[in-house]
């Protein structure tokens, strides 16, 4: 009894005073009476005379009433059906004949099912009497919930039979600026049920129907939790408060126990605040340069954004900003990274499993989200540096439903170039800057709209004699649409276009323009359906148009005798249909299912050439040319992507996951410096260049100690691929209308082991990894001159066996803190000349096997000091000072190593990037 | 990629990072820098004449000079299970045959023991017989190509591999009549006006009849001179040696063409490793440069004299950039300020041209500098043997 009252007064809430009326003690059940116009009190006292019937019910609300009601022999429900319906009360009698009168809303009496064995459903038998009122609207109005202590009732009591079970679904938002959440756990811990929001925000748990403490945990968001009654399926919009200090780890919270019990392995996940606590050279936040810090990612130099994960090649990454493909990630050659820390939102790698949804690059997938903007108020915030400079506002265009954030970021070097005493120097110059623009609306409860905007450009100039431009512009389109709780669809349409210019203009005769450009476009819907608590179903499809223009020579000015050069365009189209399937087989063991199918077509027009079978393809072996029309399909290329993956929690803070994926790679980087270059090419497969394929294995130990405070994790991976870009030895790339004779499809396998130890709470924390890892390339042709190495398997150019990360933060109070990060890796293989002869009285170089040696090994420790201005919520604009010295110790790490031939003397050099300790300031606002 | 766009690594750095002042190191990896003194064999194997062949060592990357020859060494053309014919070393380093003939049905190969009793040799391969050939000089509207016309036997392909000497008469600005010899002007005895100039590019020629229907060459293009070009302003001779291969050293040759000795611009091709034929018998692990082929080879010369070529074409004279100037005698101050011409004069940085005629009681000469009057800086003033 004592639990049933307690239940009950929850369920009533504070406005129902109970009124416990001690009834007689009657068996018969059937009513007979005529009530006019007497007092509602009368009438239940009459009642309760005539029967074993007692009841409840605030008098305050019943004291106006009147019935008017003439019964014979009828049944209790129909009498007061017949009494209470004109006014809208309802009523409720439980197995002990206690009557409970309410207004609108029957109370619950029947605990629901599985309320105590939730693993069984339909335990409890239904005695339910009620009658709703509230049949005829299909939805209740959509709840805000923003409080942890109130009860929330989800749907429809009356529908909340069968089953036993319903589905809850929503968007986590922040409170103040209506923003949505990613990428936080929402979940119940007995039985542990749970899911994440996804991109949106939005989340969709099944869970039995009952009472439940939803708990939910994220990155930048206060704990909270809310409480339910879960009826059936139906919509709970949970509103959380953001974490307003930097310097609080909310981090780990999120993280807590996914290292164990999410599904996603080979999944990093930064968070805009765990960025910013490391150290980079400008002070200007990076989140390149943070990625590379995560096990199994490299590069292979700094100054280079480009990124090798697990063994693949730097355009083995799809790097999506919003479902928008970035094809070069960087600035200024790679030394600040193209995207405005302060309108990103998260950043997700997958290294391996990666979901079906994705295709199209062989090794990892790097999803870039911008915040919404805020729904609420106009906010902005912005930093000042010693190069660069950022700003960022938003705020509502229609308040809770429309809001924009726009940031820009510039740079300053030209200014810094113009005081140099060198007058080369001062010629030179050097700028960039970058534009996003995002506008989230919601046009209802279930339809959305996302719009951004990109853009990000690059001037630079040596001297007076050579100028490189290049520039990235993207826009994409959103449409996200709600059919019901458990399926929802987003219809994306992006647009991308990257291109570049290389001017050189030091001679009049010569000066000349080099052009490339690439542009996609393309649409894809996407449908996450939430079938059951064992099956959670994504599928989807989508198609890209590819169209490259690989590259133009063009003379500058009257006076330049440069004749123009131009390749002939290109175009491809790739689509793909995709399906997978997340099974919940117990709480323990689930496994994901996916199948990618994707497809290709190289299109015309164009002249390709044909070449003599079976003889190295040279210009000396083209033998005709032949002419496909526009949109003529030259080749096609198609083929299944399998994904699979398996989780089995072995204890409450252990587990081990398993997954395979293969990809297909349809577009391929042509680039002869090791690191992502402005004048690297981007070229689509064709009739000669295949598309290249990558299979992945990987087995993952995960365990969590105290308490989920430190994650630790052991990786290991086999990947081959087969059909990625080799070069022939003497390749030209640049400007070739026949790069088929100069690349070859090399096969490749990578493996290695990648640990991890993590701490995220605490005063000191930070992580620790440590990567063995090998990437090894073969070029086996029939071919004995195309071969390399003599067809055996030789090191990749990124290939760096070990990797050693260290990332520490000391808090020494929430105002002020501290990182430092070291770094070693050995240094990258690279080609030496070994000797030089005369053959036929001219000179020649004789160089070692490809990529026999390796450049000195990797170092370097960095230092930075973080300092919050105080932490009242309510100022006019937070501000934060950062200070940073990158290459503490002042290592000369080699960039590059190259040979110049010098007056008849090859001279070798090494040219290293930041060859001293880097100091930087750097002061943010946020209002 | 006709201009090289050099990465400005230098200005990278220095633009971005103001505080880093040394970025660019002189780093010579110590297996770079280490000697690796390996044999180079440079020649083949003539079937029918005589087989030179040059051998040296390879030398350290930063070296400069002339590599060092492999002196002393015993080299013997070897027939497979059968006899040898020995080399000798004319000049240090250079080892001739007698005047051969070898069979073509039997395999050669080139048996080298140097003065350390180390051992080499090349594998046994067949003899090719190289076929005749024409050069013919073409007149096209943009120049003159000169093209290869030649016809190998019907049975199977031909890889073809040419180097060729290119020779010119050109003359300088202008023809110095006067020498300056013990302070003072004396009419000049030598020809420093015409000269000759000889070339042989390194440039490695290389081409096969393997994608063609029959085993035939027409005017396959070897050479091409713009209309402009200084060496058709007087008369211009081309040697061309023709030589046939097999598909092997077809693809040996293909491989060091594209393996260019310019590095560290931004466009490089990828760096080769090229190895030959020939094998170290003592250590199989120690590589040998070159590759000797066996073969015959045949010679062509052929002249081309400006009368033949279109008289609109205009040549350019390699002596744009020279200017003539005037001098006088008395130029003062006499005789040792630095400024005076006289004393450039005199160390021949400037050479006198001739007198140039003049009212005036002083003389005043035409000069210009050396470089643009003495043609023997350019070329030779000694009438090739050949030249006709």
């Amino acid at each position: 009894m004592v639990f049933f009252y307690r239940t009950l007064l929850i369920a009533l809430g504070s406005f129902l005073v109970l009124l416990p009326v001690l009834g007689q003690q009657n068996n018969t059940k059937l009513i007979t009476g005529d009530f006019q116009n007497v007092k509602f009190e009368q009438f239940v006292r009459e009642i309760e005379a005539n029967s074993t019937y007692r009841f409840y019910y605030d008098p305050a609300l019943m004291d106006t009433i009147k019935v008017n009601l003439q019964v014979q022999g009828k049944p209790l429900p129909v009498v007061l059906e017949q009494a209470l319906k004109p006014i809208n009360f309802t009523f409720a009698i439980d197995q002990e004949n206690q009557v409970y009168i309410t207004k609108g809303r029957a109370i619950e009496l029947n605990l629901p099912a599985n309320f105590f064995t939730p693993g069984q459903a339909g335990a409890v038998i239904a005695q339910n009497n009620v009658i709703n009122t509230n049949t005829a609207e299909p939805e209740r109005p959509r709840t805000r919930s923003t409080s942890e202590l109130k009860l929330y009732e989800i749907g429809n009591s009356r529908s909340a039979n069968g089953s036993g079970k319903a589905t809850i679904a929503g968007h986590l938002r922040d409170i103040k600026s209506g923003e949505a959440v990613i990428g936080a756990s929402i979940y119940i811990e007995a039985p542990l049920i749970g899911g994440t929001s996804d991109q949106f925000g939005y989340y969709s748990l099944t869970l039995p129907v009952g009472r439940h403490e939803v708990k939910i945990k994220g990155v930048g968001i206060k704990n909270t939790r809310r409480q339910i009654m879960l009826h059936s399926d139906g919509k709970l919009e949970i509103e959380v408060e953001e974490d307003i200090t930097n310097l609080k780890e909310v981090v780990i919270e999120a993280e807590k126990d996914k290292n164990v019990a999410g599904m996603q392995m080979g999944l990093e996940k930064l968070d805009i605040k765990t960025l910013k606590q490391v150290p980079t050279a400008f002070g200007e936040t990076d989140i390149l340069r943070v990625i590379l810090t995560l096990p199994g990612v490299k590069s292979v130099g700094e100054g280079s954004t480009g990124m090798n994960v697990r063994g693949g090649a730097t355009d083995q990454n799809l790097i999506l900003f919003n479902d928008a493909t970035i094809y070069n990630p960087s600035h200024l050659f790679g030394f600040f990274s193209a995207f405005n820390p302060d309108v990103l939102k998260t950043v997700e790698l997958y290294k391996s499993a990666i979901p079906a949804k994705y295709g199209g690059r062989l090794s990892s997938v790097l999803e870039i989200s911008t915040r919404d903007g805020n729904k609420k108020q106009f906010a902005g915030s912005g930093g000042i540096g010693l190069l660069t400079s950022r700003l960022t506002l938003e705020g509502p265009i229609v308040k809770d439903k429309t809001s924009f954030i726009i940031g820009g970021r510039t740079t300053y070097s030209d200014w810094i170039l113009k005081q140099l005493p060198n007058s080369t120097l001062r010629q030179s110059e050097a700028s960039f800057y970058d534009v996003n623009a995002h506008i989230t609306h919601e046009i209802n409860d279930k339809n959305t709209i996302y719009a951004t905007g990109y853009q990000s450009q690059d001037k630079f100039k040596l001297g007076t004699d050579t100028a490189f431009q290049y520039m990235n512009r993207n826009a994409s389109l959103k449409w996200k649409h709600i059919f019901n709780n458990k399926l929802y669809g987003v219809l994306t349409g992006a647009h991308s276009i990257f291109n570049y210019n290389i001017t050189s203009d030091k001679h009049e005769s010569t000066a000349s323009k080099l052009t490339y450009g690439i542009n996609q476009s393309n649409v894809q819907a996407d449908f996450n359906f939430f079938l059951n608590p064992t099956h959670t179903i994504d599928f989807g499809a989508s198609t890209i148009l590819y169209q490259v223009s690989p590259g133009s020579q063009t003379p500058l000015g009257s006076k330049s005798l440069i004749a123009p050069n131009i390749l002939s365009n290109e175009k491809g189209q790739e689509s793909a249909l995709y399906i997978s399937d997340l099974i919940n087989i117990s709480p323990r063991i689930a496994v994901q299912l996916g199948v990618r199918y994707s497809m290709y077509k190289a299109l015309g027009p164009k002249d390709v050439f044909e070449y003599t079978s079976g003889l190295s393809r040279n210009e000396s072996s083209i033998i005709d040319t032949t002419h496909y029309k526009n949109g003529e399909v030259m080749a096609t290329y198609h083929g299944p992507e399998y994904r699979a993956s398996i989780k089995y929690i072995l204890t409450d803070n252990s587990s081990v996951k398993a997954s395979f994926n293969r990809m297909r790679q349809y577009i391929h980087m042509l680039s002869n410096t090791a690191s992502m270059s402005p004048t690297d090419i981007w070229k689509l497969s064709d009739r000669y260049i295949r598309p290249q394929i990558g299979d992945q294995y990987a087995i993952g130990y995960y365990r969590n100690l105290r308490s989920n405070t430190i994650e630790t994790s052991v990786e290991t991976y086999y990947k081959s691929m087969r059909d990625f870009v080799d070069y022939k030895n003497g390749a030209t790339l640049i400007l070739n209308h026949h790069i088929e004779t100069d690349v070859i499809n090399a096969e490749g396998k990578a493996y290695g082991v990648e640990l991890m130890v993590k701490k995220l709470t605490g005063k000191i924390n930070g992580w620790a990894s440590y990567t063995y890892s090998r990437t090894l390339v073969r070029v086996n042709t029939a071919l004995a001159s195309d071969m390399v190495n003599d067809g055996k398997y030789y090191p990749s150019n990124f290939d760096k066996p070990h990797d050693f990360t260290l990332i520490g933060n000391y808090r020494f109070s929430r105002r002020f803190s501290t990182s430092l990060n070291a770094t070693y890796s050995t240094g990258r293989p690279i080609t030496l000349p070994l000797a030089k002869y005369e053959i036929g009285g001219a000179q020649r170089v004789y160089y070692s096997q490809r990529n026999e040696y390796r450049v000195p090994d990797y170092f370097r420790m960095d230092f930075a000091m973080n300092i919050e201005g105080n932490h009242k919520v309510r100022k006019l604009s937070h501000s934060s000072w950062s200070l940073s010295v990158y290459n503490l110790t002042g290592r000369k790490n080699p960039y590059s190593v190259y040979f110049k031939t010098e007056n008849g003397k090859i001279n070798g050099y090494k040219l290293s990037i930041f060859g001293q300790p880097i100091p930087t300031v750097t002061y943010n606002f946020k209002f | 990629m006709q201009q090289p766009f050099y990465i400005g690594t230098k200005v990278i750095c220095w633009s971005f990072l103001l505080l880093a002042t040394a970025c660019i190191d002189s780093y010579v990896p110590d297996v770079v820098d280490s000697v690796h003194s390996y044999l180079v064999v440079d020649g083949f194997i003539n079937s029918s004449g005589t087989t030179t062949i040059n051998l040296s060592r390879s030398q350290r990357i930063a070296e400069t000079g002339k590599p060092q020859p492999e002196a002393k060494a015993l080299l013997y053309i070897q027939e497979e299970q059968g006899g040898q014919f020995a080399l000798h070393e004319s000049k240090t380093g250079i080892y001739n045959s007698a005047n051969l003939n070898l069979d073509p049905q039997k395999k050669y190969r080139l048996y080298i023991k140097t003065a350390w009793n180390k051992e080499y040799a090349s594998n046994f391969m067949p003899v090719i017989f190289t076929p005749d050939f024409e050069i013919s000089p073409n007149i096209e509207s943009t120049g003159l190509q000169i093209a290869i016309n030649s016809e190998g036997g019907p049975e199977q392909p031909t890889y073809y591999r040419w180097d060729y000497d290119e020779t010119w008469e050109f003359t300088s600005i202008g023809q110095s009549v006067l020498d300056y010899k013990n302070n003072r002007l004396v009419p000049r005895n030598e020809n420093i006006y015409r000269c000759w100039r000889s070339e042989k590019p390194s440039k490695i020629n290389l081409t096969s009849t393997e994608k063609l229907s029959v085993n035939k060459l027409v005017n396959h293009p070897l050479v091409f001179h713009p209309k402009n070009s200084e060496k058709l302003r007087y008369k211009y001779s081309i040697q061309v040696r023709q030589f046939a291969q097999t598909k092997e050293e077809y693809q040996y040759w293909e491989a060091l063409r594209t393996n260019t000795e310019k590095i560290g611009t931004l466009f490089d091709p990828q760096p080769t490793q090229v190895s030959g034929n020939i094998e170290c018998l003592s250590d199989p692990n120690e590589p040998v440069l070159g590759y000797v082929g066996i073969t015959t080879m045949v010679e062509k010369r052929i002249f081309i004299d400006k009368l033949n070529l279109p008289a609109s074409w205009i040549s350019k004279t390699g002596y744009e950039d020279c200017r003539i100037g005037l001098l006088s005698e008395d130029f003062p101050p006499p005789p040792r300020g630095s400024q005076n011409p006289w004393n450039y004069v005199a160390n021949g940085a400037l050479i006198i041209i001739a007198p140039v005629d003049s009212a005036n009681i002083t003389i005043d000469y035409l000069y210009s500098t050396a470089n643009c009057t003495d043609c023997t800086l350019k070329g030779s003033n000694v009438r090739p043997d050949f030249w006709r």
